[in-house]
């Protein structure tokens, strides 16, 4: 039992860090504590996908996930997919394709994606709309999106 | 890109502005067994709160729902397998839809119910969200309580606590062969199920969710011989007949409820019928 604060060891974008969270603590507030700001909450209900981080390599809304049930796991923001000095091909396939305009949806898109191409690396963009039907996106129509990933699959592809 | 690696362990309190709802605290437990968590609940009583994938419970939590424990259950032994049993599929409360949709003997034994779970949510969900969970949150417009019903399944409680459900039984003596439409949702939805009967004929399960306060369900029994798809709207006047009178809401009027079960019913008799034919 414990009602104080409880170690948490997660490798964090590739890195192992052990972190003291309080039982209530929600994933998404102690990663947005941690520095990243890619991390952000919008409907706070995991409806939305704004807030999606990889844990294990599988999506996870960090709005509706205790930072204790990450104990042990491996957890993925957008800081974490680009090289030192090379972006990762998803958010090379983004920018060329014009795949976002205000941008918050776009942290929470890229690892949807990525955990998409990470499991199917050449989807039809009819796979690619299923997958993404709990990430929404206000602004593009979700057309460049799927454009931006068939094209990241075929950079893969090379 | 910040190096998390440079930042300090730090003790966080929920004081970010990230989120918006504040989760009170709470104690938390994390036993390994059905008996730990049968204790737990018996020393706690209505303080806790069991917790699976934590997909329902937390936004519960985050709109002010009491918890003084929290008891997350996802370390607890043995629930987190699909086993056949005696001509039983049983599903541990742990099982998340992305497990059941991947699993072979859910595959081999329930095929045409595997083929749903990628209709159901988002991947979010499916790999946190639970098959058990999904039933216990009693919201009328999920999923996986109809297509429940309609295959005839029970829920499997701890002994002496009702409290903390620890498996699903689906029956598998029988192949059912199940046809389910959630296209209609937050007005209806409806399962059909038919499996053969060990005396003859086959029996006829309709399951409806969305509308009705919980899911619905009745059985009809189909005489050895019937022809399901001369008879397909005739049973579904029936099922319109025996179910309780839908929900009046701002969703939908009880008639149109009523009226929608009809269609539904009667158009998956007709696909069940034309697929055996």
């Amino acid at each position: 039992m414990s009602t104080e604060g409880i170690p948490v060891r997660v490798t964090l974008n590739g890195v192992a860090i052990t972190i003291e969270v309080a039982p209530n603590a929600v994933l998404a507030d102690v990663l947005a504590e941690s520095g990243l700001s890619s991390v952000r909450v919008s409907c706070d209900q995991n409806v939305c996908g704004a807030c999606t981080v990889l844990v294990d390599g599988q999506p996870t809304a960090s709005c509706s996930t205790f930072a204790f049930q990450v104990d042990g796991r491996a957890v993925e923001t957008v800081e974490g997919i680009a090289q030192p000095n090379e972006l990762h091909s998803l958010q090379k396939a983004f920018v060329e394709n014009y795949a976002f305009q205000c941008g918050f949806c776009t942290p929470g898109m890229l690892m949807a994606c990525k955990a998409l191409l990470d499991h199917s690396p050449h989807p039809t963009p009819h796979e690619i709309r299923h997958w993404l039907r709990g990430n929404i996106c206000r602004c593009t129509g979700y057309g460049t999106i799927v454009a931006a990933v068939e094209s990241a699959a075929g950079r893969t592809e090379q | 890109m910040v190096n998390p690696a440079d930042v300090a362990p730090v003790r966080v309190a929920p004081t970010s502005q990230a989120s918006r709802f504040r989760i009170r605290p709470f104690a938390l437990h994390r036993p390994s067994s059905v008996g730990d968590v049968v204790r737990l609940l018996g020393e706690h009583g209505e303080r806790a709160v069991v917790m699976g994938g934590g997909v329902d419970v937390v936004n519960r939590l985050k709109a002010g729902a009491h918890c003084e424990h929290l008891i997350a259950v996802t370390s607890v032994e043995g629930l987190d397998e699909v086993r056949l049993e005696g001509g039983h599929l049983r599903i541990g409360s742990t099982v998340t839809h992305s497990q059941f949709a991947s699993d072979t003997q859910v595959a081999r034994l329930l095929p045409g119910v595997q083929a749903l779970w990628v209709t159901i949510g988002s991947p979010r969900i499916r790999n946190a969200g639970t098959l058990a969970g999904n039933i216990l949150s009693g919201a009328p417009r999920y999923d996986v309580m109809p297509i429940m019903l309609a295959l005839g399944a029970r829920l499997v409680f701890a002994t002496d606590e009702p409290r903390f459900l620890t498996s699903i039984e689906v029956p598998v003596d029988s192949t059912p062969i199940l046809v389910y439409d959630a296209s209609h949702k937050p007005v209806v939805s409806v399962a059909v199920c038919l499996r053969p009967r060990p005396e003859g004929g086959q029996q006829l399960t309709i399951a409806v969710g969305a509308a009705h306060a919980s899911a619905t369900a009745l059985a009809l029994d189909l005489p050895a011989g019937s022809s399901l798809g001369a008879a397909a709207e005739e049973l579904a006047h029936e099922a319109v007949r025996q179910l309780p009178v839908p929900l009046e809401d701002h969703v939908a009027s009880a008639g149109y409820r009523q009226h929608l079960i009809r269609v539904l019913v009667q158009r998956q008799l007709s696909e069940l019928a034309a697929t055996r034919t």
